[in-house]
């Protein structure tokens, strides 16, 4: 069957196209992987002495951070929130007032967007220096560019029959942006904020560590330290706070979803 | 013209950007107290008629005249004043599903809050009050706080008349009101808008596409055919030929 035959020669191609890039990017990058094998002992052995036993005499300093990481990364939300919606209102098809504005304030979202937080934090640290503010600010940055986008992409999807139906009794513009497209897109507009916190919390660490401001704040003074066992607790608390932002924030969605 | 003419419409045409004509050289009138309903194929131009009327679409050319106001010649604030006074109705309801029947009907009132206390949803007890009696007579008394995706079709359309009916309007449009019903809720929708012309005098210009339910309820028909009325008349008048020129079909060849 020349389909079948045809079929089998592309799967082939394709896996030997992969093992090729696998072994071309190894060789160029100079990775052993005999070295890595025979040393992985050696690598495992390394961990154990460094970061254990895991130290929690700081944990009530810890605690603290990871609260202030918390309200950072909520308080960045909620910034990006409103400024996200009322950007997400100006580029929308469905409510864009004006194709000027329309573009500068997708461009800006985009850049926003597309610089990530470390290297906002690296370009914001000259400007503003290390501490909570950057952080905030950083983690607000970030959060608007994802809203802008998410929330633009949210109310282009909204049904404009209610729109239409609005216009038509002479409601005014505002009125029509808070009776019918804002009740029609609350739900997806809640999740995604929702969604940015978790996401922020996910990147408070290195946010922390490179602009200062909660629990990455903490690691990046251990890292200074070489005090390990420290750092290892405050990257345990991390992912256990992480794991149940992102539980408790998919429960949450779900329910307002359905 | 006399004093009864609600609408007049006068020589007007439509030519969409891509090239399509979609009305041209239409004229009536509408008088108050008639029901007027527009039959036509899909595509000949009746959606794009009514929402000319209300300037929800710009005519090309000719003008229309809503109580002596020009419709083409309004500025921003007329017509808002002019789709205050035009109640409208639509085959998809075009409702506000996650809010309730009572917020949906409130909405037909907007045009006369400001942003902040409509935001606010500071209704004057006298709008609401006659938003429930309004669903009441339409016999959704059981539903005023009912969330609207929760309505059957026909529940949803009769919010849909609620809210056209709370603006106090001089004129009620309806596109295609019962083209998404089943037969018996159609028959109820029917009654009612024919009820509301007849009680409160309310001239009703109703596109369909049933002919026989056009045939049972107009004062007026006005046929349409790629975007030209080739037919205006009482509903006697429309005869079987009538209808196959309107359609483009012999009529045996038409559910009715």
């Amino acid at each position: 069957m020349k389909y079948f035959r045809k079929k089998r020669l592309g799967t082939a191609l394709t896996v030997n196209f992969c093992i090729f890039l696998f072994i071309y990017g190894s060789k160029s990058l100079e990775v052993s992987w005999v070295e890595v094998f025979k040393r992985f002992a050696n690598a495992a052995d390394r961990f154990i002495i460094d970061y254990l036993p895991v130290d929690f005499s700081e944990f009530s300093r810890q605690s603290e951070q990871l609260i202030n990481t918390v309200f950072l990364s909520i308080a960045g939300s909620a910034t990006g929130v409103i400024l996200g919606l009322l950007s997400a209102l100006m580029i929308s098809v469905k409510t864009s007032p004006n194709r000027f504005v329309k573009t500068i304030i997708r461009t800006t979202a985009s850049i926003c967007r597309n610089i990530p937080e470390g290297i906002w934090a690296i370009i914001l640290l000259l400007c503003f220096w290390f501490g909570n503010f950057l952080a905030y600010l950083v983690m607000s940055i970030i959060s608007y560019g994802f809203l802008t986008r998410v929330f633009a992409d949210t109310i282009d999807e909204t049904n404009s029959d209610a729109i239409e139906a609005l216009e038509a009794t002479g409601a005014g513009y505002w009125q029509i942006i808070i009776h019918g497209v804002l009740p029609e897109t609350m739900p997806a507009l809640i999740s995604w904020s929702l969604y940015s916190i978790e996401n922020n919390i996910r990147s408070a660490t290195i946010v922390g560590m490179l602009a200062g401001g909660g629990i990455g704040y903490l690691m990046n003074i251990y890292k200074g330290f070489a005090q390990f066992p420290l750092m290892m607790s405050a990257i345990l608390m991390v992912t256990i706070l992480i794991i149940i932002t992102d539980r408790v924030s998919t429960v949450i969605r779900r329910r307002i979803m359905s | 013209m006399t004093e009864q003419t609600v609408l007049r419409v006068e020589n007007v045409d439509k030519i969409y950007k891509n090239g399509v004509k979609a009305l041209s050289g239409v004229s009536f009138n509408v008088d108050n107290g008639e029901f007027v309903s527009v039959i036509g194929p899909s595509g000949s131009g009746k959606s794009t008629l009514l929402r000319c009327i209300n300037r929800m679409i710009d005519a090309s050319k000719g003008d229309i005249y809503f109580i002596g106001q020009s419709v083409n010649k309004a500025d921003k604030h007329q017509i808002k004043e002019i789709r205050k006074n035009i109640g409208m109705i639509f085959q998809h309801y075009n409702l506000v599903y996650r809010l309730n029947a009572l917020e949906n009907v409130l909405h037909g009132k907007l045009g006369s809050y400001s942003t902040v206390q409509s935001a606010l949803g500071l209704y004057t007890a006298k709008d609401v009050e006659k938003a429930i009696e309004i669903l009441h007579m339409l016999g959704l008394e059981e539903r005023v706080y009912e969330q609207c995706s929760n309505l059957s079709g026909g529940q949803k359309q009769r919010v849909g008349i609620a809210r056209a009916l709370i603006q106090g309007p001089k004129m009620i449009l309806c596109d295609e009101p019962i083209a998404s019903l089943d037969p018996q809720a159609s028959k109820v929708i029917m009654e009612y808008l024919y009820d509301i012309t007849r009680t409160f005098g309310i001239p009703c210009l109703v596109n369909l596409h049933q002919v026989e339910v056009a045939k049972s309820y107009s004062d007026r028909i006005i046929g349409l055919r790629n975007g030209e009325i080739v037919f205006s008349g009482k509903p006697g008048e429309l005869t079987a030929d009538m209808i196959s020129h309107i359609y483009g079909v012999s009529s045996e060849e038409l559910i009715s």
